[in-house]
């Protein structure tokens, strides 16, 4: 009776011992999973990306064109040429997929803050459609507006996705890796060399060479034109020309995936932002880069160009009714309408 | 609901045990009652249309039961095994037999798509076993809700341990008093603790090293050498892993209600043969087959032959049971091929040699380094998609693929960089072996093949409470009894980190493998 009685004790003293532990535990995750993510751990390389556009944007005045995407849209378009190409004053404020429609429509509403801009060019790459709702992005990127909104759905998501990256172990480690100087954030930046993250050559073979599967229609997650959805309302309720073009791809990927792009765009067109042109430019494999998206550098000016005659028809300029705009190099580009 | 997710953890299962308890006040039908709504409720989350095929799959065995009870009728039995039967084949197995109809004979006949219950494959053993009880007599009058319970008790409802009646509906008057004991609760959350460990820390990691390179051999991607048996052994722990683990949490989860399951597994990759393996691999189904399958077929009653024949019709059927395709049979058959030879080996050599000498030690070794490798063989035939892609990855581990090696390995010094060389191997860059992740995944296969033949499993640790039905701790010795799960400081910190890494690791369910079978 007596042995019964100390087990029933101590067994009873563990389970108050393991409770008061279990606590400490979660208290040294959930403070590391902060600590990583006060430092922009969690985001890396994408929080400096993030900072490197919103101080081009602090620095920007007087701006016509705004040039909204991700990377695709970061080595394909040279924001100059395309301004000189328009006579438009022009920023690329690329980000990259992460950030998706989400790090569009809060630049958007920074760059709306500080300028009357009249043309908003979204420009995204082909597989954009098929990743999840970018509630991730909407965390990482959202300024002085706040996290949360009056919209329910939004507010429990973004709290929802808050609290698995603070009781997260892959955070808490990172965490730790950074308190005791495991982890540099600046070796996993890349640098910026002509307004965007430096390519990684290396992989331009492996990137050709990869066997390629068509995109799948059905991939589409219902919601995933939320951000995008907030973003027209965003243009309508501002007066601007929103337009939406898809970023360069490699040809053979271009080719295979006929029926996604349908379905694509026309979820894209359902918004309300208008779709320029229902294809991609599809790229031959010796001008991509790093990915199959990525416009290797050499051709960074000679796809701003087509670009820019692509989406000219479209673009509100103040010259609309005078001369032909004239290409840097003296010839003519097409007239305006 | 799966067991790891935030909603079983912090939301069904202590709502479920604080109604055990206040039930309790009410006696032992309310708790009764309470267990069976839970169950069903635990069940019924992934489409409540299944719970009428479950609810009727129980009334009609309950019912016919009764009846072989008190009056013994082989014709009543063999209606009963076939009812049974013709449910797990219509929902599991029409399209697979019509399927193979068609090829056969060049007709076009649809069954059309048909949803495979959950758990269908476990609550029909474990009905069968209860009928084939009754006939023998083997069964005391009980209650239709004990009955319902013992079916549907929610730890051990989707994927096993299968349980038999007599080892469980025993334990009802004492578990269904409707209080918690301190040490249920303790071992019980230890015990699901390390099967959450094992499931969501190691089993979803190293998933992420075998299907990629199974999903590249389906699409007829030839796996070199190293791609082939990186991801094959990386397979062979997740399987181990994952099922294990789950039946870890369903034990520890049955436990705090008071009510021991059978144990699942025993630490499986130490065996030194197939025979020894079968008895530490998923025990309840090797039991179920052994009684009600391979003992009524005549088992070794009739000569060498015939129970080699029987081991092969067992084997073929336990490969089948576990999923509908040809790569399952297969499975099966080389498991049954694997008994055939390892009983004839005995046969021929029945002395084993003296233990403690070094004769036997290597002799160990090798038999265990053996006997994971046939094993590892199998887990290839039996996780590829069909048969090409078996094949193909089979193919890569013999060789006949080419034997590519990454060349962050040509840096390596040593005796190791000499044993590279001198293999024949090509050293290639990463993407030009993308299935295989290098020393990162070498670490991790080094790791847990290690744990899987050195360290005592998750129920050795806490053998001191007997953590499961069928489990003794005076059977077994081992260097870890010094370290055996006590309820002490030491392990409450330990439970505490190990807890809490698997919970805040949970980050993104993902289904246990048996959930298919």
């Amino acid at each position: 009776m007596k042995n019964a009685c100390r087990r029933l004790q101590s067994t009873q003293r563990y389970l108050r011992t393991y409770l008061i532990f279990c606590l400490c535990v979660s208290l040294v995750f959930v403070s590391l999973s902060a600590h990583g993510r006060s430092e922009g751990i969690r985001s890396g390389p994408h929080t400096q990306l993030l900072r490197y556009q919103q101080d081009k944007l602090a620095a920007a005045t007087g701006l016509t064109t705004v040039l909204l995407g991700d990377s695709s849209l970061g080595h394909a378009i040279d924001a100059n040429l395309f301004e000189r190409l328009s006579g438009e004053r022009t920023i690329n404020l690329a980000l990259n997929g992460d950030f998706g429609f989400a790090g569009t429509y809060n630049l958007l509403r920074a760059t709306l803050r500080r300028n009357q801009v009249k043309n908003v060019i979204i420009m995204n790459t082909l597989d954009i459609m098929r990743r999840d709702v970018e509630y991730d992005g909407y965390l990482l990127s959202v300024g002085r507006e706040g996290i949360f909104s009056r919209d329910f759905e939004l507010n429990f998501h973004l709290a929802q996705r808050f609290l698995e990256r603070m009781f997260s172990i892959r955070e808490a480690l990172r965490g730790f890796k950074m308190l005791v100087g495991l982890y540099d954030l600046r070796a996993e930046t890349p640098r910026m060399v002509n307004d965007f993250w430096e390519q990684n050559m290396d992989e331009h073979e492996e990137v050709i060479s990869r066997p390629r599967e068509p995109l799948d229609p059905k991939s589409i997650p219902r919601h995933k034109t939320y951000f995008l959805s907030l973003t027209a309302s965003l243009c309508r309720a501002n007066g601007l020309n929103c337009l939406f073009v898809y970023g360069p791809v490699l040809e053979t990927h271009c080719r295979i995936s006929r029926a996604y792009i349908k379905a694509a765009t026309a979820r894209i067109a359902a918004t309300g932002i208008e779709v320029v042109s229902g294809m991609p430019l599809c790229v031959p494999p010796t001008e991509v880069g790093d990915t199959m998206d990525h416009i290797a550098p050499p051709y960074k000016d000679e796809y701003t160009r087509r670009y820019y005659h692509l989406l000219a028809p479209k673009l509100w300029q103040m010259s609309r009714d005078g001369a032909p705009l004239a290409e840097p190099d003296g010839s003519h580009g097409p007239r305006v309408q | 609901m799966l067991f790891n997710s935030y909603v079983f953890l912090f939301v069904f299962l202590p709502v479920t045990v604080l109604g055990y308890v206040y039930c309790g006040r009410a006696g032992r039908r309310a708790v009764l009652l309470w267990l069976i709504l839970a169950s069903l409720t635990f069940y019924g989350w992934w489409n409540p249309a299944y719970l009428l095929l479950l609810v009727a799959s129980i009334a009609v065995n309950f019912t016919i039961a009764q009846v072989l009870r008190t009056r013994p009728s082989r014709p009543l039995l063999a209606v009963g095994i076939a009812l049974n039967l013709l449910a797990i084949g219509y929902f599991k197995y029409a399209n697979f037999f019509v399927d193979g109809w068609n090829e056969l004979t060049g007709y076009s006949f649809e069954v059309g798509s048909i949803v495979l219950p959950l758990a269908i494959s476990f609550f029909t053993f474990q009905q069968i076993a209860y009928l084939v009880d009754a006939h023998r007599g083997l069964i005391n009058s009980h209650d239709w809700l004990e009955y319902t319970l013992f079916v549907t008790f929610f730890p051990q409802l989707i994927a096993g341990p299968i349980v038999h009646h007599a080892e469980i509906i025993p334990q009802y008057p004492r578990a269904l008093s409707g209080s918690v004991q301190a040490r249920n609760l303790a071992v019980g959350s230890t015990i699901f603790l390390l099967g959450l460990f094992k499931k969501v820390v190691i089993a979803d990691t190293i998933a992420s090293y075998s299907t990629p390179m199974f999903d590249a051999a389906a699409g007829g991607v030839a796996v070199s050498l190293l791609e082939a048996w990186g991801g094959s052994l990386a397979y062979t722990f997740q399987i181990y892993f994952d099922f294990s683990g789950y039946s870890d949490m369903a034990i520890g989860a049955a436990r705090l209600f008071g009510i021991r399951l059978p144990a699942n597994f025993d630490s499986p990759y130490k065996a030194r043969n197939i025979i020894e393996f079968w008895r530490r691999w998923h025990m309840t189904l090797s039991r179920f087959l052994r009684n009600y399958l391979y003992f009524p077929l005549g088992g070794n009653r009739h000569g060498s032959f015939r129970r080699y024949q029987n081991l092969m019709i067992v084997m073929l059927l336990g490969g089948l049971w576990h999923g509908a395709g040809w790569t399952f049979v297969l499975w099966g058959g080389l498991h049954g091929l694997f008994l055939v030879v390892n009983h004839a080996w005995r046969a021929l050599f029945p002395n084993p040699g003296d233990p403690g000498t070094i004769r036997a030690s290597v002799g160990d070794f090798a038999a265990r380094t053996t006997t994971f490798v046939s094993v590892v063989v199998a887990w290839t035939v039996f996780r590829a998609d069909d048969w090409e892609a078996a094949r193909t990855v089979l193919k890569g581990m013999a060789g006949l693929n080419g034997f590519l090696l990454p060349d962050t390995f040509a840096t390596l010094q040593g005796p190791l960089r000499g044993l590279l060389e001198a293999s024949g191997g090509t050293f290639v860059r990463p993407y030009d072996l993308p299935f295989f992740s290098g020393l990162e995944e070498l670490l991790w296969l080094t790791i847990l093949l290690l744990i899987v033949w050195c360290m005592p499993n998750s129920l050795e640790l806490i053998a001191r409470f007997r953590p499961a039905v069928n489990w003794s701790r005076s059977d077994r010795a081992g260097w870890y009894r010094e370290f055996e799960w006590r309820p002490t400081t030491l392990w409450a910190g330990v439970m505490a980190v190990v807890g809490m890494i698997a919970v805040f690791a949970l980050a993104q369910e993902t289904e246990f493998l048996y959930f298919q079978f």
